[in-house]
């Protein structure tokens, strides 16, 4: 691993996720050229970047949206780069997304209780003939859903439709869906996209909250200042390739990074 | 062989009208993105048209030809401007229950008018088939295959070499640049659900002579136009064309070597067993819809 | 409360009618209208819940009504061996089940396909499915007769103390059986609806996506959603073919599976009480006007509703009417929580709002 993750405080920590020289080629166009980097368990790291760098097509390939044109991710040493997103999800790897997040037509809890489809068991026999132990499953399915969505803030708005919630609301609600499959790893798709600085904040909050509880958080964000102060490590992607990985601080000071998102302007302006 | 050389011959004859029907759809279907079942009832349009003008009012026949697919372009017209344009941006399941709506209306319509016994569209072109060494047409339906070659012929100068063409194409590819440039849109959407029902009414007006007008013709018809589309890749034209021909061989051979009865059936099992191998056609689709 | 009485109330009237509806022309109507809610439940559960496009679905219908007759009457069949294979008739229930389970079998296979065929294809694919079905019955006449159709199937029984098998010959009891199995059909699919099943099915419909990052198994869920609909459909096609006792091939037209859809859309898909309206009025809606006008004309006017429906009710009649009496009762007045449980009380937390 690279020199800087050695500068973190515990020198050898475990890795929940692994991007190993990652490809993505579409038909000549190079998404993403080689891409490796790891997220250790129980941090908060963010992948940054100008558009266009190939964050999302990352997120993608690590929840089995996407299949790699070469490279590979690891969860905990486990490979995932062929399952599909729901093998994936149920293994402990799950994400957000930038638009569609929520489940439009269902109520908020309806949301979060569809949500916890993976801590269910019954299926098809069980609910038609609604037997007693299906019917306790229920009732501790709500109750899950009541405490994730005290957790993130909504429990006020149980009952409306997700498609009426504010913006904000709908970004908190996609976050309680993804709570809800009991994530190991929780990729957010930025979550920030959109808020305002109050709202942003309470984000911030809330993420921190979900990392103490001990889930392992990868994010995709353009929102600088709650990338710098809720980050542990920060990954910067341009072109497909990563261009430089470390803590925040030593990120921000680092000239590609700055050339990256100012442009050649920067250099020439400084001489 | 002589045989097979009919089979052949037959074939190539019903292909010419298929593909017009093909690539009509194909306009609609795949870039329109619009499930159109309304399809096979212009297709029955056109061959009552026909009977109509011919049979009914007495006009020369090629007129009728001529008079029966203008009726079915503004006929397709009216239809994409009372019910598909106010429907702007609505998902495909809302426009295709549009689109059985009016199909139901539109068949129910014709039975009333014409009641349910078939009707014969009475033609210039005399009965007794051409032989042509081993094959023998009828002469009617050498006619038919050269219109349908003609206008193939004409739809391919119209969509690549006319500015019109070039106009269609633009907002096909990318309304928003195209609208940018000046290209109405709306307008272009009108012209091509009228231009896919125009091939339909004249594909039907050339086929009502030489079977027979019955209300429901469509229904088949149209599911066969579907599986030429599918065959050929959505908003694919040229694989609409070969699609057309290809569902005609398809049918003559299957009707004359495995089974008459399930020649209609032909059309259903190919585009089947198609999709399950390949689901997005056999050509490679411009865009996949859904 | 009245809100959850004012069903069985209606299905309680609806049990009585036999013993004052001396009609029965209209018995005959309410017992086919009852079989047609029963197919259109199973199709919203496909059409309305999943979201998938099926216009096949009287294929199903279809499948159960001849497996249901041939078992019952018992076939024999060349295929070319030294004996044809001969099946003796089967009692009429054994026989009733095998039309659900072969209806449902092809829905597995409906369903398979959904997955790796989408959208509009997928259209195109069931329709030509049920096309291939109506051919089949048509052109294999050793099995089926053809169009010289299958008779004399003999009708459902049902047992009665004292006297033992009972076969259903008189309407007004054939009337009472279509209606109890309407019941069971609409408390089958409420209870799938309401269940971790149905939320995936939902979540399918709502968001494809966002259902597999949360451990959604598509095709397995699909696959559900069918085998569900299609043997449902089969069973309400197995109840028609007992009843009028005779199937020929036009029980595959592509007109039954319209009139189910149009059923569906009307009465307001994705809920349970849409197929039941929807069916009692285009049950009812011939028979109005049956005296009034031909029956191109009714078409026509059907079309036209259809049209109307879904450019000013695109959710459908159930929706409309109870967005109504919802805007009514808020006026002031908050709603409680989801069956009546009340939302927990804001957590004093470290300042998450809302």
């Amino acid at each position: 691993m690279s020199a800087q993750l050695a500068a973190m405080p515990d020198p050898a920590p475990a890795m929940a996720l692994e991007v190993r020289d990652v490809a993505v080629h579409f038909n000549g166009l190079v998404a993403i050229s080689r891409m490796t980097f790891a997220v250790p368990e129980g941090s908060i790291v963010s992948l940054i970047g100008p558009n266009g760098a190939g964050k999302t097509t990352a997120f993608n390939v690590i929840t089995g949206f996407l299949k790699p044109t070469a490279g590979k991710v690891l969860y905990r040493g486990t490979d995932l780069t062929h399952l599909s997103p729901d093998r994936i999800a149920a293994l402990g790897v799950v994400r957000t997304f930038q638009r569609t997040s929520i489940f439009g037509g269902c109520t908020v809890f309806d949301n979060v209780l569809t949500g916890l489809h993976l801590r269910g068991r019954a299926e098809t026999w069980g609910a038609l003939l609604r037997l007693p132990w299906v019917r306790g499953e229920e009732e501790r399915l709500e109750q899950d859903a009541r405490e994730i969505l005290d957790f993130v803030g909504l429990d006020r708005r149980a009952d409306e439709l997700a498609g009426n919630l504010a913006y904000g609301e709908q970004r908190l609600l996609g976050i309680a869906i993804a709570l809800a499959a009991a994530p190991k790893v929780l990729l957010l798709d930025e979550p920030a996209a959109g808020l305002n600085p109050s709202e942003t904040g309470e984000f911030m909050k809330v993420v921190k909250r979900i990392r103490d509880r001990g889930v392992t958080v990868l994010l995709v964000e353009h929102d600088m200042r709650m990338v710098m102060s809720i980050s542990d490590l920060v990954v910067v992607l341009n072109h497909g390739r990563i261009i430089a990985e470390g803590p925040p601080a030593a990120v921000q000071n680092d000239p590609e990074v700055i050339r990256a998102y100012l442009g050649e302007g920067v250099k020439r302006a400084e001489g | 062989m002589p045989e097979f050389l009919q089979h052949l011959a037959n074939a190539v004859v019903l292909g010419g009208t298929y593909a017009l029907l093909g690539i009509g759809l194909t306009l609609i279907f795949g870039i329109m993105r619009v499930v159109n079942f309304t399809h096979g009832e212009l297709y029955t349009f056109g061959a009552y048209m026909a009977f109509m003008l011919a049979g009914l009012f007495g006009l020369n026949f090629f007129v009728s030809l001529a008079l029966a697919a203008t009726l079915g372009f503004l006929l397709g017209a009216l239809i994409e401007f009372t019910l598909l344009r106010p429907l702007k941006g609505a998902d495909i399941d809302t426009t295709m229950l549009v689109m059985i709506g009016a199909w139901i209306a539109m068949q129910a319509g014709q039975q009333l008018m014409w009641g349910g016994v078939a009707k014969s569209v009475p033609n210039p072109f005399p009965t007794e088939p051409v032989v042509l060494g081993p094959v023998s047409v009828g002469p009617i339906r050498l006619f038919v295959l050269a219109v349908a070659v003609v206008l193939l012929a004409v739809f391919y100068l119209l969509i690549n070499r006319t500015k019109l063409g070039v106009a269609m194409r633009a907002t096909f590819q990318d309304p928003d640049t195209a609208a940018l440039m000046g290209v109405n849109n709306g307008l272009m959407y009108t012209l091509t659900f009228a231009i896919g029902s125009g091939l339909a009414a004249i594909a039907g007006a050339l086929l009502g002579p030489i079977f027979v007008v019955t209300p429901t013709m469509g229904d088949l018809v149209a599911l066969k136009a579907f599986a030429i589309v599918i065959l050929g890749g959505l908003g694919n034209i040229p694989g609409a064309t070969i699609g057309g021909f290809v569902l005609a061989l398809v049918e003559e051979f299957g009707a004359g070597y495995v089974s008459s009865g399930y020649r209609d059936a032909m059309g259903f099992l190919l585009i089947i067993a198609v999709l399950a191998v390949r689901p997005q056609g056999l050509f490679a689709a411009k865009e996949r819809i859904g | 409360m009245t809100a959850r009485l004012l069903p069985w109330l209606f299905v309680a009237i609806m049990a009585t009618l036999p013993l004052w509806m001396r009609d029965q022309y209209i018995l005959y109507v309410l017992t086919s209208t009852g079989i047609f809610i029963i197919a259109a439940m199973s199709l919203n559960l496909l059409l309305g819940y999943t979201g998938q496009l099926s216009l096949g679905h009287v294929a199903f219908f279809g499948i159960g009504a001849y497996t249901s007759a041939l078992l019952s009457l018992g076939f024999d069949l060349d295929y070319g061996g030294a004996q044809p294979f001969v099946l003796d008739p089967q009692p009429v229930w054994l026989a009733f089940l095998g039309g659900i389970l072969l209806a449902a079998a092809f829905g597995w296979l409906i369903g398979k396909l959904a997955f790796r065929v989408r959208g509009a294809y997928f259209v195109i694919v069931t329709i030509s499915f049920a096309q291939v079905m109506r051919m089949v019955a048509l052109n294999w006449v050793d099995l089926t007769e053809g169009p010289m159709a299958l008779n004399n199937i003999p009708p459902l029984t049902v047992w009665w103390p004292g006297e033992g098998l009972v076969p259903l010959y008189k309407k007004e009891y054939y009337y009472l059986l279509v209606l109890a199995l309407a019941v069971v059909s609409f408390l089958l699919i409420q209870r799938v609806v309401r269940s971790r099943i149905g939320r995936a099915l939902i979540a399918l419909r709502e968001n494809e996506s966002l259902a597999r990052s949360a451990g959604i198994n598509v095709t397995r869920y699909l696959v559900v959603a069918t085998v569900l609909s299609a043997g449902m459909a089969g069973a309400a096609g197995a109840l028609y073919t007992h009843y009028i006792r005779i199937v020929d091939p036009d029980v595959f037209m592509f007109i039954y599976t319209v009139t189910m859809v149009i059923m569906v859309i009307t009465g307001g898909k994705g809920t349970l009480a849409g197929p039941v309206v929807g069916g009692l009025l285009f049950g009812f809606l011939p028979e109005v006007l049956r005296d009034v006008a031909q029956p191109e004309v009714q078409w026509i006017v059907y079309g036209v509703v259809m049209i109307v429906i879904v450019f000013f009710l695109p959710q459908g009649i159930v929706p409309a009417v109870t967005n109504l009496f919802a805007l009514k009762k808020q006026s002031g007045k908050k709603q409680s929580g989801r069956n009546g449980h009340r939302p927990a009380a804001p957590r004093v937390s470290e300042g998450a709002s809302s």
